[in-house]
């Protein structure tokens, strides 16, 4: 265990000791966040409502996805492209250390301090621009979402550090990794609920007949009690079962993935 | 002025050339870069299935700026936002140092010298979706409206330019300027959407401070008829205040500038 708890502080120290662009990243994120307060704020100022969402919901999950952006989003694997194209992965195969906890270690500190810094934003937001956060009646939904939470970043890992591993077979790892994470985000409904596409087929198909909507949309779903009980225990399975599938690609992939590589830069 | 243009051209060749050695990867990035912008044209239309105006922009209206936008953001990739970019790289690696010496003017190069040829799929799916905004405007009309769009389009471009080449002159006085490209892009990521549903400070922030209602919306003001003559000579002062502005923390920069190489 030594080993993780290691990489985890590492990684903590390296996401504070550059300071300033620790900084810049966030006021990114602040504009990103304001942006989309305002153009919510435009779309339901007629009625108060916008597809049977109310105001006060939709600034909720304008919020809530701003935070489970930070939580659940990473970066961190996308070291391991460069590693394998500059030959330094080769020191991962001769080290004790299992490389996808090594990584995920390294993923969870960058998430929670990030995690952090993205609810004290919206916090900020909230007060400035005198807004409604709303939270569950019910504890339990508390546990729900935590639960549902920790399983979108689960997902989120596995397909992030699953993209990464093309880097076995291609020198251009970057540019599907750069349309996978803008896609991704998209229909996740990290910008918008996704519910609202219900009145369009094609766009029903596109959005839910796909494990993205699990890591933004469900949990933030759950938070706003709009789960029934009898399929918030379905949800929790298709969030299992995505997992379960991704992992297996994942353990294909790394299988395959090895064969492939040549050590190049060694 | 011509040795410039001359300049731009070969830059732009050569760049060119660079890129479709490897064809496969210059054609992936072009299908990756129009898909990026295909999203804009979904989230509009996700919207507007329940909504008819949003801040008094129709479904219509709102595909003409999302068009000039994903233009705007095409042609600056073109442009200048490449070289733009990698002026923290430049300065960190002694790069610039180079630059300073030759014949020609230094921000000039700094601001041309790379050239992303594959972005150029983002203004193509941005001229489709600008093409379906604008169906049904009466030909009369466009024309007219069009060389105050061409001349307001140009002083998008020159603010857009500004601003991001500001935020990237920090590289002088930080080591961490890679985080810059985050900023500046986000900053015309805010230009996507109408300036008209923002409000109070924020208002006056994205017109005076970071002049980015100039970038999309009133460009796409002009097309859609609503373009009122304080918008356009705005636009103009706009334009010629933001790259003064620049040039001024350019200059300064550049005085301060201790090199890291030599």
């Amino acid at each position: 265990m030594r080993p993780y708890i290691s990489a985890f502080r590492m990684s903590l120290s390296e996401q504070v000791t550059y300071r300033f662009g620790f900084f810049f990243a966030r006021l990114r994120g602040l504009f990103v966040l304001v942006t989309l307060f305002f153009v919510w704020s435009a779309v339901s100022m007629k009625t108060g409502f916008f597809a049977g969402y109310s105001r006060e919901e939709l600034m909720t999950y304008v919020f809530g996805a701003h935070i489970l952006r930070s939580l659940v989003f990473g970066s961190q694997s996308r070291r391991i492209a460069s590693e394998i194209h500059d030959g330094t992965f080769s020191l991962f195969l001769v080290r004790p250390v299992n490389h996808f906890l090594f990584y995920y270690a390294r993923e969870l500190s960058e998430r929670l301090l990030l995690g952090f810094f993205a609810v004290l934003e919206v916090g900020i937001i909230v007060v400035f621009f005198d807004s409604t956060f709303l939270f569950p009646s019910h504890l339990s939904v508390f546990f729900f979402v935590f639960l549902s939470v920790f399983l979108s970043h689960m997902l989120y890992y596995c397909m992030s550090y699953g993209m990464s591993m093309l880097a076995f077979w291609s020198r251009e790892a970057m540019g599907p990794r750069f349309l996978f994470e803008w896609i991704l985000e998209f229909l996740s409904g990290a910008f918008f609920p996704v519910s609202i596409v219900a009145t369009n087929v094609a766009l029903v198909f596109l959005f839910f007949a796909l494990p993205f909507i699990y890591l933004v949309f469900m949990p933030l779903t759950i938070y706003l009690e709009r789960v029934p009980g009898n399929q918030l225990f379905l949800s929790f399975v298709w969030q299992g079962m995505w997992i379960a599938i991704v992992a297996g690609l994942l353990r294909a992939l790394w299988r395959r993935g090895l064969r492939a590589y040549t050590g190049e830069g060694i | 002025m011509t040795k410039y243009i001359r300049l731009y051209g070969a830059f732009f060749r050569a760049n060119f050339m660079k890129a479709t050695a490897y064809r496969g990867n210059f054609w992936l990035y072009v299908l990756l870069t129009a898909l990026e912008s295909m999203t804009v044209y979904i989230a509009i239309a996700v919207l507007f299935l329940h909504v008819e105006t949003i801040a008094g922009w129709s479904y219509h209206d709102m595909l003409v700026l999302s068009g000039i936008f994903i233009i705007t953001n095409g042609l600056s990739w073109i442009l200048f936002r490449a070289s733009v970019m990698q002026l923290d790289q430049m300065i960190t690696s002694g790069d610039l140092d180079g630059k300073l010496t030759k014949p020609v003017d230094a921000q000039f190069l700094v601001s041309v010298e790379r050239i992303d040829i594959e972005d150029v799929g983002r203004s193509f799916v941005g001229i489709g979706i600008l093409w379906l905004g604008l169906r049904g405007t009466p030909l009369f009309s466009f024309a007219t409206a069009l060389p105050f769009f061409l001349i307001m389009l140009v002083s998008g471009q020159i603010i857009l330019y500004s601003i991001m080449l500001l935020v990237k002159v920090i590289s002088f006085a930080s080591i961490q300027g890679w985080s810059t490209n985050a900023i500046s892009w986000r900053f015309h990521d805010l230009s996507r959407y109408p300036t008209d549903i923002y409000t109070g400070m924020m208002r006056v922030i994205y017109t005076f401070v970071f002049p980015l209602v100039f970038i999309a919306t009133v460009p796409a003001k002009a097309l859609i008829g609503r373009l009122t003559m304080p918008f356009f000579f705005g636009s103009l002062v706009a334009a010629a205040m933001s790259f003064a502005v620049v040039r001024f923390f350019w200059v300064r920069a550049l005085q301060k500038y201790t090199s890291a190489s030599s």
